[in-house]
């Protein structure tokens, strides 16, 4: 029967989901709770301007001068790090869509049922992205609820907030587009983990490093990877270019396709 | 004869296979070598075989879990590719190896596959519960291989299913639950559905099956009827006489083979007429004499003839 599939994901998925939405709640209170006052953050910049470029780089700052006020740190402090976790929770999103079933053995079984493999991925897939947006949804509260603690970050825009969140959560579908493809084309899970994980860990790499070579191949890599396409502490200071979440969903949803197709066509392991 | 068999190599063909191969990697060994099977409505159908012969592969490809290098496989004149949801919905499956959702109760998981399949009767849910005495409050992680099997077994026909595909479904059982197992096979044969199961556990195709199937090295080596097979032309003949009596008075006469002695008792294997026993006997006093019908076992084993059979059970 349709939606099934997509009810039981969400059902079977919504504890997972509100945990990691409380931890990313809590590092967002965290995070304001800490962010010093406009001398603090002076002070900040200070310390970053003396540091060599490439180190600066390596934390993904092109200009330290964003740091003296509460976006730039904010975006610093707390995007950057968001957007790594959040790849992470993707990743794990990604495996429950056909990799952790099949290397169970359970997938014999739900493909006994009469349900078509493209629609158990699409089922899945939209399941995983509403409870992505769930994450996103209790990251935002806990974000709102944080900046009401400490004055100095009191006067950021909540709508522009709200407006990284979603980013966010469209890192996490093209994080996710990208695992759900890995898992159909290898079989095994742990090498589907591994290729991801070395894709996120390259693309970190060549967002933070990326254009500092400019004449190798860096800036190509640049270009490939996902979190050259988020930036919280932009979004937050000059709001949201929808065209970088834009692509970042599309990329997500083709892939999500894609692995439905090619699900369709292959063996499953038994 | 077994009064549980019936003849029923006729009527419409729920299972066919036509040519169905099957080589994992390119250029590996073919685990299933140019299939040709029917399996008709209302049939129990045992498909034999040790482990390793394609019993489980022939199964994925009709369940559509695997796809075949070449050949087709159709249920019920349907293909198993392009037709599966449709399939799907009127059979019911169990795999060698059952494994679900570890933290999940047996309810949950019985509540989630019938809603999945839509229209499953509850009533019929609790009789088969409680006719496999399951316990459906348990985690999965909690139970025993034997009452895994159970909740397979109840998860493949608690929707009634046209067809039953059943891998290797007693190994765990407990006897009195296999009992319970052959009589809902029969029920459902007695109400035209098909069931289609593997085993190396010979003993239980002999009790149910109407026809079996025996594969190896991924060939259908014979499909017979289990009423001939039990009918084939050789019989064990067991003498007892008042004095030892030599094998060798016995050994090499026309259709008589494999003689063992155990002190006064003499075995042996009789194919065709009993004269050639009767004329060796010749003077000696007989105490007593029997005749045994060989089992399906024995049958088995004399189409792999002197070839070793691996991994074969033989219960008893």
């Amino acid at each position: 029967m349709r939606g099934v599939v997509f009810q039981h994901t969400l059902r079977r998925g919504l504890r997972p989901a509100l945990i990691w939405g409380v931890v990313t709640a809590f590092f967002a209170n965290y995070v304001l709770f800490i962010t010093p006052n406009m001398e603090g953050l002076q002070g900040f910049v200070a310390v970053f301007e003396a540091m060599p470029k490439v180190l600066l780089q390596a934390f993904g700052l092109t200009d330290v001068r964003v740091l003296a006020t509460p976006e730039g740190f904010v975006g610093l402090a707390y995007f950057t790090y968001a957007a790594i976790v959040m790849a992470i929770y993707a990743v794990s999103a990604g495996m429950s869509i056909t990799a952790n079933d099949e290397e169970n053995g359970i997938m014999n079984m739900v493909l006994a049922l009469p349900v078509s493999r493209w629609s158990i991925v699409i089922e899945k897939a939209l399941a995983q992205t509403l409870l992505a947006m769930l994450v996103c949804g209790i990251g935002f509260a806990g974000f709102a609820m944080g900046t009401r603690f400490n004055p100095v970050v009191s006067g950021l825009d909540l709508g522009r907030s709200a407006e990284v969140f979603a980013a966010l959560w469209t890192l996490i579908l093209a994080v996710m587009g990208i695992t759900i493809i890995c898992g159909v084309i290898i079989r095994r899970r742990g090498a589907a983990v591994a290729a991801v994980t070395g894709y996120l860990v390259v693309s970190y790499i060549a967002f933070t490093l990326g254009s500092l070579a400019g004449d190798t191949v860096g800036p190509i890599l640049e270009r490939l990877s996902v979190f050259s396409y988020f930036d919280g502490g932009e979004i937050l200071r000059h709001g949201l270019d929808v065209i970088a979440p834009l692509m970042m969903a599309v990329v997500g949803a083709v892939l999500i396709g894609c692995a439905a197709r090619l699900y369709e066509r292959r063996d499953i392991s038994g | 004869m077994n009064s549980n068999h019936r003849s029923t190599e006729t009527g419409t063909p729920v299972i066919q296979a036509h040519g169905l191969t099957k080589a994992y990697g390119r250029g590996g060994p073919l685990a299933l070598n140019r299939l040709n099977l029917d399996v008709y409505q209302g049939e129990i159908f045992g498909y034999l075989g040790p482990n390793g012969a394609g019993k489980s592969t022939t199964i994925r490809i009709l369940m559509d879990l695997i796809r075949p290098t070449s050949g087709t496989a159709t249920l019920f004149g349907q293909d198993v590719r392009e037709h599966a949801v449709e399939i799907h919905r009127r059979i019911g499956f169990m795999p060698g190896e059952l494994n679900l959702w570890p933290g999940r109760t047996g309810r949950d998981i019985v509540v989630y596959f019938s809603k999945v399949r839509g229209g499953v009767n509850p009533n019929v849910i609790k009789q088969i519960t409680e006719r496999l005495s399951l316990d459906l409050s348990m985690r999965v992680r909690e139970y025993s291989s034997g009452n895994k099997r159970k909740l397979g077994l109840l998860l493949a026909t608690m929707h009634e299913p046209e067809l039953l595909i059943l891998d290797e479904p007693t190994s765990g059982l407990d006897p009195l639950m296999q009992q319970t197992f052959n009589d809902m096979m029969l029920e459902m044969r007695a109400a035209g559905h098909t069931v289609f199961l593997s085993s190396h556990v010979l003993s239980e195709v002999q009790t149910i099956c109407d026809r079996v199937a025996i594969l190896r090295g991924g060939v259908l080596q014979a499909v017979e009827s289990v009423e001939k097979l039990t009918h084939a032309d050789f019989q064990w003949v067991t003498i007892t006489f008042r004095e030892p009596v030599s094998p060798s008075h016995f050994e090499g006469k026309n259709g008589i083979t494999n003689v063992t002695a155990d002190g006064t008792t003499l075995k042996m294997r009789v194919a065709g007429d009993f004269d050639a026993v009767i004329r060796a006997i010749g003077s000696d006093y007989v105490v007593n004499m029997k005749v045994h019908e060989p089992t399906l076992e024995e049958i088995f084993l004399a189409y792999y003839g002197e070839k070793p059979v691996t991994h074969l059970a033989v219960a008893s």
